[in-house]
């Protein structure tokens, strides 16, 4: 079964493209309000709460941050297991999700 | 020194004061009228020499009054002749030492010009300027100094290291403040400037000292908080809109991605137009790394990853990486290694540093010419240098190189792009190895970046 992956981004094309990304690199990608999910894809600064992250199950998923600012200036959440800087390379996506599930 | 007002108030009472006293004296005792006029004559000239010309005739007149008075009840009768002689005599001398009276109270009031307008001068600054002894004792201050010593809760006493250390409690960085007051103090033959905070006022302040002749030593102190504001603004306007360009990057950059997986689909010319947008697409998101990596530097938020490293190594990278943009330009690209000594430093980095000089070497070399990466020592350290026969800068435009943003000339004229970013970057992280970055260039002939990095133990 494909692996579920919530993607908060507050820009309409960027999460059409990491949807689109997503499904490429065989991952179901599934919008704020769906359950059971796998791992997150979030943009630090689309303000989403551990409450939010936690609707998915007693644990929080992994996360793999994509941001515009650099980490020192984030405050990522502690599940994050990857954290990439916009623009991102497909490549470096699937690698980071594949270090999630690794975890 | 007493003023001048009350020094000639003084000198006319004394003047007055002997010529009545030495009057009294020679009717007391019956003296000659030779020594009346040899006793007069000192306090004449003295009245004279201070209330000047008219002073000097007065002066003149009231001894000769005496002295005929004192002559008519002396003893010794007087030739006529002789006493018009001496009367004579004695209005001169009176009329010649007013005369130099008035020319030294000329001068003098020249003087007091002077030094009215050079403290006026000195006053007319925004600066606060203070020349101390070899003591560190106030000499002579101007009054922004007076004021911002007010300001700042100076001390009214003591020597100016001992009041500047005096309120290291009131700065952001109280320790390395004081531990720099103190360096000052000890060194007093060097020339510095430092910047301070005062805490808890946003004011920022500008402290800049040298010595000048016999130990004296002049202080400057000027408040820097509106261009510490400004380089903020800057700082974070330059930030937000290096962030805000990776969103839409972000998009553009992903799908063109996508359409390159395409571009089997797409004709010669469709192909073509999607190489132009990755190149473009690339230059951007270099230039948007490239602003956040020199924020990063400068903030001192980027930690190096030291291990030891070859530098012809390094060197050799770089020439393979500019291999492509030489050869399409017939540029001689080439290697000189001379046994370079191995260095501590951050493989990416420095990687980033050399790619970067020789890039730039190659960019701008005109068609035909050679760049060289020459590596080696230079006494203990290791030595890399990136000599281009190419376009070179201006030299009034050389100290400028290494600052954010700034692109020769020679370079903006061609219309050569950049964004003056590259060696701004490369002088940082180079500093930040604890090396330094040299720049030699003659407009016209060719560039000479020299590297020095030191030798890992």
């Amino acid at each position: 079964m494909r692996k579920r992956i919530l993607v908060c981004e507050p820009d309409r094309d960027v999460r059409a493209l990491l949807e689109l990304s997503l499904q490429k690199l065989g991952y179901e990608a599934v919008g704020a309000g769906a359950g059971g999910v796998d791992a997150v894809l979030l943009e630090p600064g689309c303000a989403v709460s551990r409450a939010q992250l936690r609707r998915f199950g007693d644990v929080v998923p992994p996360v793999v941050c994509l941001s515009v600012h650099p980490p020192e200036e984030e405050l990522a959440p502690p599940e994050t297991v990857a954290y990439l800087m916009k623009p991102v390379r497909r490549a470096w996506l699937d690698a980071a999700l594949r270090r999630a599930f690794a975890a | 020194m007493l003023s001048f007002a009350r020094r000639r108030y003084l000198f006319t009472s004394i003047a007055v004061a002997g010529l009545a006293a030495t009057w009294a004296l020679m009717l007391a005792v019956d003296w000659s009228a030779k020594l009346g006029t040899v006793a007069l004559t000192p306090w004449v000239a003295l009245l004279g020499f201070d209330l000047g010309i008219v002073g000097g005739v007065i002066g003149g007149l009231v001894a000769l009054v005496l002295w005929i008075i004192a002559t008519r009840i002396g003893s010794l009768a007087q030739d006529t002749v002789q006493l018009i002689v001496r009367g004579i005599a004695l209005v001169a001398l009176g009329a010649l030492s007013g005369l130099a009276g008035e020319r030294s109270r000329r001068q003098e009031g020249q003087m007091r010009e002077t030094t009215a307008l050079q403290s006026s001068l000195i006053d007319a600054t925004l600066d606060g300027i203070v020349l101390t002894d070899d003591d560190g004792e106030v000499l002579i201050s101007n009054k922004p100094l007076r004021v911002l010593a007010l300001e700042l809760g100076l001390p009214l006493t003591g020597t100016v290291p001992e009041r500047l250390i005096a309120i290291g409690d009131k700065m952001t960085e109280p320790e390395r403040y004081r531990e720099r007051m103190r360096e000052l103090a000890k060194a007093p033959g060097d020339a510095s400037i430092d910047e301070f905070e005062v805490a808890g006022t946003g004011r920022v302040f500008r402290g800049y000292t040298f010595p000048v002749d016999r130990g004296r030593r002049i202080w400057t102190l000027r408040e820097v908080t509106a261009d510490r504001e400004l380089d903020r603004m800057r700082d974070a306007f330059v930030a937000t809109v290096s962030h805000e360009l990776r969103t839409p990057l972000t998009s553009i950059s992903g799908f063109l991605e996508m359409m390159e997986e395409e571009e089997h689909a797409l004709g010669d010319a469709g192909r073509q137009y999607l190489e132009v947008i990755r190149r473009a697409t690339d230059r951007l998101h270099a230039l948007v790394e490239d602003l956040l990596l020199i924020a990063q530097i400068e903030a001192k938020r980027i930690e190096l990853d030291l291990a030891p490293l070859d530098l012809a190594d390094v060197a050799e990278r770089a020439c393979l990486a500019a291999r492509p943009a030489a050869t399409e330009k017939r540029i001689e690209l080439g290697v000189v290694a001379d046994r370079p000594p191995t260095v501590l430093a951050d493989a990416r980095r420095l990687n980033q540093v050399v790619d970067n000089l020789v890039s730039n070497a190659v960019k701008f070399t005109p068609e035909g010419g050679s760049v060289t990466i020459a590596v080696g020592r230079e006494g203990e350290a290791a030595r890399l240098a990136v000599t281009d026969t190419g376009i070179g800068v201006p030299e009034d435009e050389q100290k400028q190189v290494f600052s954010r943003f700034f692109r020769a000339s020679t370079a903006t004229r061609r219309a050569i792009p950049g964004t003056g970013l590259g060696l701004a970057i490369c002088h940082a992280l180079i500093e930040q190895h604890g090396g330094s970055i040299e720049f030699r260039s003659r407009e016209g002939q060719g560039t000479e970046v020299v590297v020095t990095l030191p030798a890992a133990a």
